[in-house]
C-alpha cells in the first residue's frame, strides 16, 4: 500500500474529524478564493465596461474630478483632426447634462434623467436592444429604466428639461423629442435613467446653438492604443489623453483601491489562520497515533515513509477541502457581490467579484504551501520518533 | 488663507509663505495672498482617496478674486449657507420653516447631510458577512480539535467514571473547562485585536492620507465577541464530550 493510499485510510478511520477537518478547510478555502477574486475583480469588471463602449482612448479638458468637467470648444473639429490620425480607427465626441425626463402620460410624474448627445460617425457608446439610434435631431433612445419608469416605448414622445447643462447656465425650455430605441448603457446603475442624443439634439435641449461643444472625444484606435495617445498629444497637447489602461491605473489608485487592501489584509489572515489550524490538527492526530506509527516502523516502515504518510494526510485534507472551496467559494462570491452591489452609484454590470486564472492559480499554490508548512512540525515529529522508547512508553501506558 | 496639511505637503508650503491664486488654471489675474495657518481637514469617508489640496479664504477674498468683471459686488451667489442655531434642536423644525418661506431653497440639518452614509452601511454588511464565514470555519476546526481532545482523555474519563464520579460531574466539569478556554480566547482574541486595531489604522491613514478611523474595537464590539466566542466554545466542547459520556465506563477505559 502506497503512502496516498494509507493516508486516505488513515482519514476514513476517523471519519467525524475527517470530515470536520475538511469542511474547515473548505470554508476557510472558499474565502481565501473570494479575496482572491476581490483583489482584481473590480479592474477586470471595469475594463469589461470600458471595452464595451468600444472605444480605448478619452480625450478631456481637465480632469473630470467628480463632475463632467470643462467642455471642450470645439469638439467636432477635435474629433475630425483625430479620426484622420493614421493610428485611429473612429472618434465621437460626448457631451453629458442633466434633466428631467416626462413621458406623455400625465399620471407619471417626471424623473430625473442623465443626457449623453454623442456626435460623430463612429459606434454608438450603448449597447442597442431594440429599435435604431437616433439619426434626427428630435430622436432619443433611452435604457430600460427610461421605459420602465416613463411609461414609454419605441414611438412613443418623452419631453426633456435640461436642469443643468454646461455652456448654458439658465434653464432652457423643454424640448419633445421620440423615443427611438431601447439600449444598455454600459455604467447605468439599477435605478438610472440614462437618454442617448445625437450631439444637435442635446445642444437644442440645452438652448444653445454650438453642436460642436463636448465633454469628452472618445477615440477607437486600431490596436496600438499608446501609440495613438500619443499622437493625439501631439496634435493637441492642451487636451488631456487617457487610454483605458491609465483610466483603470487612476482608478485603482483612487477609492476602490480599498478592496485590493482588505483583500490583501484578510488573504493573509485566512491563509495563517489555515496553517494554523491544519498544522495543529495534524500535530494531535499524529500524537495520537505515535504508538501505531512507532509499531509500523518497528515492522519496517522507513522513516520516510512515515513522513509521507503524514504529508499525504495534510495533502488528502488541504487537497479535497480546497476542492470543495471552489464550487463554495463562487457560490460565496455571488453573495458577496449582492451585499457589494447595493451600494449607490455602483453600476449594474460591475462585479466586484470577477474569476479570472490567476486567483485559481494562487489559490492552488497557497493552499499547496499551506498543506505543507501545515505538515512539517508533525514530519518532524514522526522523523524523529524513538522507536523502543515509545512502544515501551505506549505498553507501559 | 488657510491651506490643507495635504497641500501643504505636496507643495511644500509653511505658514508665512506668500502665494498667489488665480481664477482659472492660465493664471491669469493672480492675486497674493499669505499662508495663515495649515489645518487638517475634516475626515470624508465618501472622498477616501481623494487628496485634500485646498484652501480657506475669506469669503468677500473669494468672490472678489473668481467674480465675473460684469457681476456688481454683492450680487454673487453661493453655494450654502451654514446656520448656527440658539437650540439645535429646533433644526428640523428650522429647515421645514426656510423650506416654506423660501421655495427653491433647500435646507436640512446637518445631521441628514451624511448622504454617503448607505455607502459604509453596506461595507459593515459586507464586513460582517465575511466575519460570519470566518466564524463558520473557526467553528468547524473547533469541533474537530475538540472531538480529538476530548478523545484523548478517554481514558482518564473512564477511570473517573469507574471510581464513581457521575456522568453530570464529569460533564460539568468539562462544561467549565470549555467556559475557561473560551473565555482565555476571547481575551486573547480581543487584545490581538487591540494590537492590530492601531497598526490597520496607521497603515490605511497612511495610505489615503486621513485622519479617518478604519478600525475601532469598542465595548459594544468586545461584548458581541464574547457572546459569540464563549457559547462556541461551550457548545463545541458540550458535543464533543456527550458523544464520549453516553459511552459504557468499561469501554471508556478500554477493559
Amino acid at each position: 500500500m502506497n503512502a496516498l493510499a494509507y493516508a486516505w485510510r488513515s482519514l476514513v478511520r476517523q471519519p467525524a474529524r475527517a470530515v470536520l477537518g475538511v469542511l474547515g478547510v473548505a470554508a476557510v478555502g472558499a474565502l481565501l478564493f473570494d479575496m482572491l477574486l476581490l483583489s482584481e475583480g473590480l479592474v477586470l469588471s471595469m475594463r469589461d465596461l470600458l471595452d464595451r463602449t468600444g472605444y480605448d482612448i478619452r480625450v478631456t479638458a481637465g480632469d473630470p474630478g467628480r463632475d463632467a468637467g470643462p467642455l471642450i470648444d470645439e469638439a467636432a473639429a477635435v474629433a475630425a483632426a483625430v479620426s484622420a490620425q493614421p493610428s485611429v480607427r473612429s472618434a465621437i465626441t460626448v457631451r453629458l447634462a442633466d434633466a428631467r425626463l416626462a413621458g406623455a402620460s400625465s399620471a407619471v410624474r417626471p424623473r430625473r434623467a442623465f443626457l449623453q448627445g454623442i456626435g460623430g460617425e463612429g459606434g454608438r457608446p450603448w449597447t442597442r436592444r431594440r429599435g435604431r439610434d437616433p439619426m434626427g435631431t428630435l430622436e432619443v433612445v433611452l435604457n430600460d429604466e427610461g421605459v420602465r419608469a416613463l411609461g414609454v416605448e419605441i414611438g412613443s414622445e418623452v419631453t426633456v428639461s435640461v436642469s443643468s447643462c454646461s455652456g448654458n447656465e439658465e434653464a432652457p425650455p423643454p424640448v419633445t423629442f421620440r423615443v427611438v430605441g431601447v439600449v444598455t448603457f454600459p455604467f447605468d446603475s439599477p435605478d438610472d435613467i440614462t437618454a442617448g442624443l445625437t450631439a444637435a439634439g442635446l445642444a437644442d435641449a440645452c438652448g444653445t446653438d454650438d453642436h460642436g461643444v463636448a465633454h469628452a472625444v472618445m477615440v477607437a484606435s486600431r490596436g496600438d492604443a499608446a501609440r495613438a495617445a500619443a499622437d493625439i498629444s501631439t496634435l493637441r497637447p492642451d487636451l488631456r489623453v487617457l487610454t483605458t489602461d491609465e483610466a483603470l491605473g487612476a482608478f485603482q489608485e483612487q477609492g476602490f483601491s480599498y478592496f485590493r487592501q482588505i483583500s490583501t489584509v484578510l488573504t493573509t489572515v485566512t491563509v495563517s489562520f489555515a496553517l494554523l489550524l491544519i498544522a495543529v490538527l495534524l500535530t494531535v492526530s499524529v500524537n495520537q497515533r505515535l504508538g501505531e506509527i512507532a509499531a509500523l516502523r518497528a515492522l519496517g516502515f522507513s522513516r520516510r515513509r512515515v513522513v509521507a504518510d503524514v504529508l499525504c494526510e495534510s495533502a488528502l485534507t488541504v487537497g479535497i477541502g480546497g476542492g470543495l472551496s471552489l464550487p463554495l467559494g463562487a457560490l460565496l462570491a455571488v453573495w458577496l457581490d449582492s451585499i457589494l452591489k447595493r451600494m449607490p452609484e455602483i453600476p449594474t454590470e460591475l462585479h466586484f467579484f470577477v474569476y479570472h486564472s490567476d486567483a485559481l492559480l494562487v489559490h492552488v499554490s497557497l493552499l499547496a504551501a499551506t498543506a505543507l508548512l501545515a505538515a512539517l512540525y508533525p514530519m518532524a515529529t514522526v522523523a524523529r520518533l524513538p522507536i523502543a522508547a515509545t512502544l515501551r512508553n505506549e505498553v507501559v501506558s | 488663507m488657510l491651506v490643507s496639511r495635504q497641500l501643504a505637503e505636496s507643495e511644500r508650503l509653511r505658514v508665512g509663505d506668500v502665494v498667489q491664486l488665480a481664477p482659472d488654471k492660465n493664471g491669469s489675474e493672480p492675486r497674493s495672498f499669505r499662508i495663515a495657518g495649515i489645518y487638517e481637514p475634516t475626515p470624508d469617508p465618501s472622498r477616501l482617496g481623494d487628496a485634500a489640496l485646498e484652501v480657506r479664504l475669506h469669503l468677500p477674498d473669494l468672490l472678489s478674486l473668481t467674480r465675473d468683471p460684469l457681476t456688481p459686488e454683492g450680487t454673487e451667489h453661493v453655494e450654502s449657507i451654514n446656520i448656527a442655531l440658539m437650540d439645535p434642536s429646533d433644526a428640523r423644525q428650522f429647515a421645514r420653516d426656510v423650506a416654506a418661506r423660501m421655495p427653491g431653497v433647500m435646507a436640512r440639518p446637518s445631521a441628514d447631510a451624511g448622504g454617503n452614509a448607505e455607502r459604509f452601511v453596506i461595507l459593515e454588511r459586507f464586513h460582517q458577512a465575511i466575519a460570519a464565514v470566518t466564524i463558520t470555519a473557526a467553528t468547524v476546526f473547533l469541533l474537530a480539535l475538540t472531538i480529538m481532545l476530548v478523545e484523548e482523555r478517554r481514558e482518564t474519563v473512564g477511570v473517573l467514571r469507574l471510581i464513581g464520579v457521575p456522568v453530570r460531574r464529569v460533564f460539568m466539569q468539562v462544561l467549565v473547562e470549555g467556559v475557561v478556554i473560551a473565555g482565555f480566547g476571547w481575551l486573547f482574541g480581543l487584545g490581538l485585536a487591540l494590537a492590530s486595531e492601531g497598526l490597520i489604522n496607521r497603515f490605511f491613514q497612511w495610505r489615503y492620507d486621513t485622519a479617518l478611523v478604519f478600525a475601532r474595537i469598542t465595548p459594544g464590539v468586545a461584548a458581541t465577541c464574547l457572546m459569540i466566542a464563549v457559547p462556541l466554545g461551550v457548545v463545541a466542547t458540550s458535543a464533543a464530550s456527550w458523544a464520549l459520556l453516553r459511552r459504557g465506563s468499561l469501554r471508556l477505559a478500554r477493559r
